[in-house]
């Protein structure tokens, strides 16, 4: 009855067009108050202790790391990178602008943020050396997603905070599945790029390799700082995002020189505008996390399934609808606060890897970004080349075809995602 | 208004600095100097807690806020400003009761009066951005509401694709390097 009333609040307040956040926070609220003891001052008080998640912090560090890498000409050198190292294999263009975004995700924790980046140049290249548009932004579209898979990733970083799972762990379990998701995508490429018969661009000198390599290297060490200072215990998650923060602020001020000393306050509240928009989400979708939780609906859930003897496999396919369905419309830390409660225990009790659980989310929730009708890498590429929406969607569903296989490999092969942290760790 | 307006931005823009130097702070002083700030985590919890609380009134005005648009845009111009109207009406009710749960709830802290761990501060008054943001919140809301019961342009949501994109116009358009 609880759980009844508490989901058909928050799809009746989403279907309104009210914010994310109040509807997650308003149905919390309104179900408690109807089914519960609990005073309104507790319920504030929990909106209150999001700001004591130590693991949350890193979030508006990422976007701040983000936001400068973003806005200086990082994207442009790895594009030019990517173009020297394998530009010049058939469809060479195209899957360099892969070898791009995954370059750019370890750098930047979104996946929009990726597509603006990378795909704003590079689609109007491709166009312009002979591709077909839709090709262009279908690849780029998908290929954007990689910005959640491989670290840094926001989206981990709540997983990590949800269910206090280790973000290092999950981090270094996001890059073995990043790169072979890239792989993937590229290989795609190639054969539809021979069928097509698309254009292969000039061979690039290996000093041209060497020096667009050396340039966009300043870029690229930040995964280095970030990884490196997680893995050897230099820092936590948290002081590793705000030190990217302050080196992507050095590199994109004084060694790039892409943003000048006075544009950097705008930068500044352009990052807390999208944390504050992100953490207004997170706060609310914790109260309503809270309510499912004081209502052992978790546990009630779990015992069912437990009770009907369902296996592990068969509990990733559901996981997998699940996630896949939730994907098409809400958005990634959203679904991460609401469903991780409800799945984590259950995966437990089933013998799941706590990280496995979590990357499977991830590419999950990497899918329902290019998926209509909320998929906001969809949003970003119609606004990039001025296609519709729907256009943008059909453009893509060959390559999230590509994503949907990843999806099965990554889901019933745990040793791409935990050979990685398990050797490490 | 506009006085408030600039307030709002400098506070964002100056936890935002704040937070990010106080923690990159404490991984220097761990290393450089085998020192340890002890305030350092509990302040920039606060901080982070006044860049939510008072971030999110801020995202009201510049339509920073995300939510599914798309059944609302399918009607006609009239009841989508009847169920915008509806919507922005539960939005104040929403900011209403957290005035009023967490006014009682900081009220409860100061009559307690404890202080919080590791500075010397009233544990009340990092609070106590709870009922002041939230009525913020109430009040943006309310404009919005008032400007589409009297037919002005007005959006509960931002257009997060519209978003992302102004960040590429800060800049000159790149070429692809051959």
């Amino acid at each position: 009855m609880t759980i009844a009333a508490l989901f058909i609040l928050l799809f009746l307040f989403m279907g309104l067009g009210m914010p994310v956040a109040v509807a997650l926070g308003l149905s919390s609220i309104l179900t408690i108050l109807m089914f519960a003891q609990d005073s309104m001052a507790s319920l504030s008080l929990k909106l209150f202790e999001t700001s004591e998640h130590y693991t949350l912090l890193a979030i508006p560090f990422f976007i701040l790391g983000g936001a400068f890498m973003t806005t200086g000409g990082v994207a442009k050198r790895m594009i030019r990178f990517a173009n020297a190292c394998i530009g010049h294999l058939r469809g060479g263009l195209a899957m360099a602008s892969v070898l791009a975004c995954m370059l750019f995700a370890a750098v930047s924790g979104s996946s929009p943020a990726t597509v603006v980046a990378v795909g704003a140049i590079v689609i109007a290249g491709m166009v312009r050396a002979g591709y077909p548009q839709q090709f262009a932004a279908g690849v780029i579209c998908n290929a954007g997603t990689l910005g959640i898979l491989i670290p840094p990733s926001i989206v981990m970083v709540v997983y990590g905070a949800a269910t206090e799972t280790s973000v290092g762990k999950l981090f270094m379990a996001g890059v073995i599945p990043g790169l072979v998701l890239g792989l993937m995508l590229m290989v795609a490429i190639y054969f539809r790029a021979r069928y097509l018969d698309l254009p292969r661009q000039p061979r690039a000198s290996s000093g041209e390799i060497f020096k667009a390599g050396r340039d966009s290297m300043w870029g690229l060490l930040l995964i280095v700082i970030i990884l490196g200072g997680i893995y050897g215990g230099v820092f936590t998650p948290t002081e590793a995002a705000a030190v990217a923060a302050v080196y992507a602020f050095f590199i994109a001020v004084f060694v790039y020189r892409d943003i000048g000393m006075r544009k950097v306050p705008h930068v500044v509240l352009e990052a807390g505008k999208v944390t504050v928009m992100l953490m207004f989400i997170v706060a609310n979708a914790l109260l309503f996390a809270h309510v499912l939780t004081t209502e052992r609906i978790p546990q009630t859930i779990a015992e069912a399934i437990i009770g009907w003897g369902m296996e592990g496999w068969q509990f990733l396919i559901v996981v997998n609808v699940l996630l896949l369905i939730a994907g098409m419309f809400m958005e990634p830390t959203g679904i991460i606060l609401i469903l991780a409660p409800i799945l984590f225990p259950i995966a437990t009790r089933l013998g799941i890897d706590p990280v496995h659980l979590g990357i499977i989310m991830v590419v999950n929730l990497e899918i329902g970004m290019v998926t209509p009708p909320i998929g906001l890498n969809l949003f970003v590429t119609a606004g990039i080349t001025k296609m519709s929406i729907m256009q943008v969607a059909k453009a893509a569903l060959p390559w999230t075809m590509v994503l949907l296989v990843f999806l099965v490999m990554v889901t019933y092969i745990p040793a791409i995602t935990l050979f990685l942290p398990n050797l490490l760790f | 208004m506009r006085l408030l307006e600039q307030l709002e931005e400098g506070l964002i823009t100056f936890l935002m600095i704040a937070m990010t130097l106080i923690t990159f702070m404490q991984v220097v002083a761990r290393y450089g100097f085998n020192y340890n700030f002890v305030w350092a985590l509990e302040l920039t919890g606060v901080m982070f807690a006044w860049l939510i609380f008072v971030g999110m009134s801020y995202g009201v005005r510049v339509g920073a806020h995300i939510g599914v648009d798309a059944l609302v845009k399918s009607l006609g111009n009239k009841a989508a400003r009847v169920v915008g109207s509806l919507a922005a009406v539960l939005c104040v009710v929403y900011a209403l009761l957290i005035v009023f749960g967490s006014f009682q709830y900081v009220k409860k802290m100061y009559e307690v009066g404890i202080l919080m761990q590791d500075m010397p501060v009233q544990s009340w008054i990092p609070r106590a951005i709870l009922p002041v943001g939230f009525l913020l919140l109430a009040f943006r809301f309310s404009q919005v509401l008032w400007r589409l019961a009297t037919g002005q342009d007005a959006h509960l949501l931002g257009d997060e694709a519209k978003e992302a994109l102004k960040l590429r116009e800060d800049e000159p358009s790149g070429e692809v390097q051959k």
